[in-house]
């Protein structure tokens, strides 16, 4: 599904800032697997997502989508079979444009010069009550006028609503509060399950790892430290990470924040 | 001069510039880029408006000064996407070239009289001899064009494609993740907007018989300002009145601008009045939210903490 074979980037090569983020790293990730990853700040769990969505093209190595290599594919064109949702609320709306508006331009399938139809706004107003988030009744209101909450879910269903091969999280729960994350994270794991969605999550909170998908990946310093599927990784605790991560890493690495968060 | 003849020749300015002013609306309220080409696409339109109609075709000069000046929107937009130059530079670079093209257009002059030239203007001049509207034939050419124009701005804000620009100038990254290039977004704006500029260059040359290579100086500013005085009176968000605010604005603008004339201010004035319009219609929600809310009690604050 998708292929990372052995990628390398450098990032202000020759600079004093120069910082290796990934060196032959190589990642395989099946159809329909939901995998979780954890790793302290700047393990690169961020980065391999911006590899994966194009943001930036590796100096060395390949990536492949279903058997198609993206390597060099500008962002706007994996966007179509990549959704890919954010920390922050605001950056997968737009916040001056109606929730209908910023549902038809990520679920239109007219051409350039094609309007909204009824029909289509209908069909948002179905997906919306989905959420549950009183969405379907403001889909006049400015995006901007929504709470962190309703952005999210609002992103999470433009970015899964054609249905796309891959879909990234980076951490997408992580600035609302607990009650409202909680909510996301059951519309996640509808959606995903749902539509059979191969899903990459990334998180710092050891337990929504453990909770959530199939397979869990740790990383540390652009590495991958530990890899588990299936029952292994059902039967790992939270306790047994952080023994892990000691043995790997040696150093402390689990913040507060990874432990309560 | 009458009061009559007086006040329309106020519309008919604030309407033509008005197309300007919506073109300002698609590129900076809509796409968030600040357009400095403006003066320069004004004056191509202008220069290519005369000459095609010097040439013998008033109908084609219209269009051809709208394509000349949607080319001119197209380099902007290529430097500032595909050559990553900074949006305000870019601009800057393609007015200043295009001081030399639209001297070259001329036909290395700096002047071109269009006092016996068949134009628009003539034609529907000639059209309403003997009617009632015979007097304002100006206005009604013009008032025709700006109601095409808020059709075509307020329909093609409606098409996916606009909504598209729309989402450029809000989050460029959502727009990305909607599998749309923000490039061709940002270049089918301005070639979009560019068009209007152009439009809007072509008639005030044609309705005031002539063009000199100084007729778009000052353009983007005189814009702005009225675009900011349209933001201020209709304040409501809607696709339909947010245009009908850009052109309310520039009548406005023009309004003031003849009072202030008669009050006998020198015409020259003209520029560093709208630029004071443009600072303080920026900075006045800043100045007033520092005096009144949080951040003027924190400098408050502040300045009692130092004193203690």
């Amino acid at each position: 599904m998708l292929k990372i074979d052995t990628i390398s980037k450098i990032f202000d090569k020759g600079s004093l800032n120069e910082k290796e983020i990934f060196k032959d790293f190589s990642l395989e990730v099946k159809e329909g697997d939901f995998v979780t990853i954890i790793g302290s700040n700047g393990a690169g769990k961020s980065s391999l997502f911006n590899a994966i969505f194009g943001t930036f093209i590796p100096d060395e190595g390949h990536i492949y989508l279903d058997g198609e290599e993206i390597t060099d594919v500008p962002s706007h064109k994996r966007a179509r079979n990549i959704g890919y949702l954010f920390q922050d609320p605001r950056s997968g709306t737009a916040p001056n444009m109606t929730i209908e508006e910023n549902l038809f331009l990520a679920g239109g399938d007219g051409g350039w010069l094609s309007v909204n139809q009824k029909k289509k706004t209908e069909e948002f107003v179905e997906k919306l009550k989905l959420l549950d988030m009183d969405l379907e009744k403001n889909l006049k209101k400015p995006v901007g006028l929504l709470s962190g909450g309703q952005r999210q879910a609002l992103s999470l269903l433009m970015a899964t609503y054609s249905k796309p091969k891959l879909l990234l999280l980076d951490e997408h729960t992580a600035a609302l509060d607990p009650k409202t994350a909680e909510k996301v994270l059951a519309l996640t794991d509808k959606i995903v399950n749902g539509d059979k969605l191969t899903c990459l999550m990334i998180t710092h909170s050891m337990e929504m790892a453990l909770n959530y998908g199939n397979r869990l990946i740790m990383m540390n310093d652009g590495k991958i430290i530990y890899d588990a599927e299936g029952e292994e990784k059902k039967n790992q605790t939270i306790d047994g990470l952080l023994k892990l991560f000691r043995d790997k890493d040696g150093a402390m690495m689990a913040s507060d924040r990874m432990l309560l968060g | 001069m009458s009061l009559v003849s007086l006040l329309q020749t106020t519309l008919l300015l604030g309407l033509i510039s008005s197309l300007t002013v919506l073109a300002l609306y698609v590129s900076y309220t809509c796409l968030n880029v600040c357009d400095l080409s403006t003066d320069g696409a004004f004056t191509l339109g202008a220069c290519v408006g005369a000459v095609v109609a010097l040439a013998g075709h008033p109908i084609l000069s219209i269009f051809a000064a709208m394509a000349a000046a949607s080319v001119s929107g197209f380099i902007t937009a290529f430097l500032q996407t595909k050559l990553n130059i900074n949006s305000l530079l870019a601009g800057i670079v393609v007015n200043t070239g295009l001081f030399s093209i639209n001297i070259a257009i001329m036909g290395n002059t700096s002047l071109l009289n269009l006092n016996k030239t068949k134009t628009i203007f003539t034609m529907v001049k000639d059209l309403l001899k003997g009617t009632a509207f015979e007097e304002a034939y100006a206005v009604i050419i013009a008032l025709v064009f700006v109601v095409i124009a808020i059709i075509c701005i307020v329909l093609f804000m409606k098409t996916r494609l606009g909504l598209a620009i729309r989402a450029t100038g809000d989050n460029p990254r959502m727009v990305q993740s909607s599998s749309i290039n923000p490039h061709m977004t940002t270049i089918v704006g301005l070639c979009f907007s560019n068009a209007f500029t152009g439009l809007s260059g072509c008639l005030l040359a044609q309705s005031q018989k002539g063009v000199n290579i100084d007729i778009g100086v000052g353009m983007v500013t005189v814009a702005l300002a009225s675009l900011l005085i349209g933001n201020t009176i209709i304040r409501k968000n809607s696709s339909i009145l947010k245009p009908v605010s850009a052109v309310l604005g520039a009548v406005i603008f023009r309004l003031v601008y003849t009072i202030a004339l008669r009050l006998h201010m020198q015409a020259y004035m003209l520029r560093l009045i709208s630029s004071v319009i443009v600072v303080i219609a920026l900075a006045g929600p800043y100045i007033v939210s520092t005096l009144t809310g949080s951040a003027g009690k924190k400098i408050k604050n502040r300045r009692r903490k130092e004193d203690a």
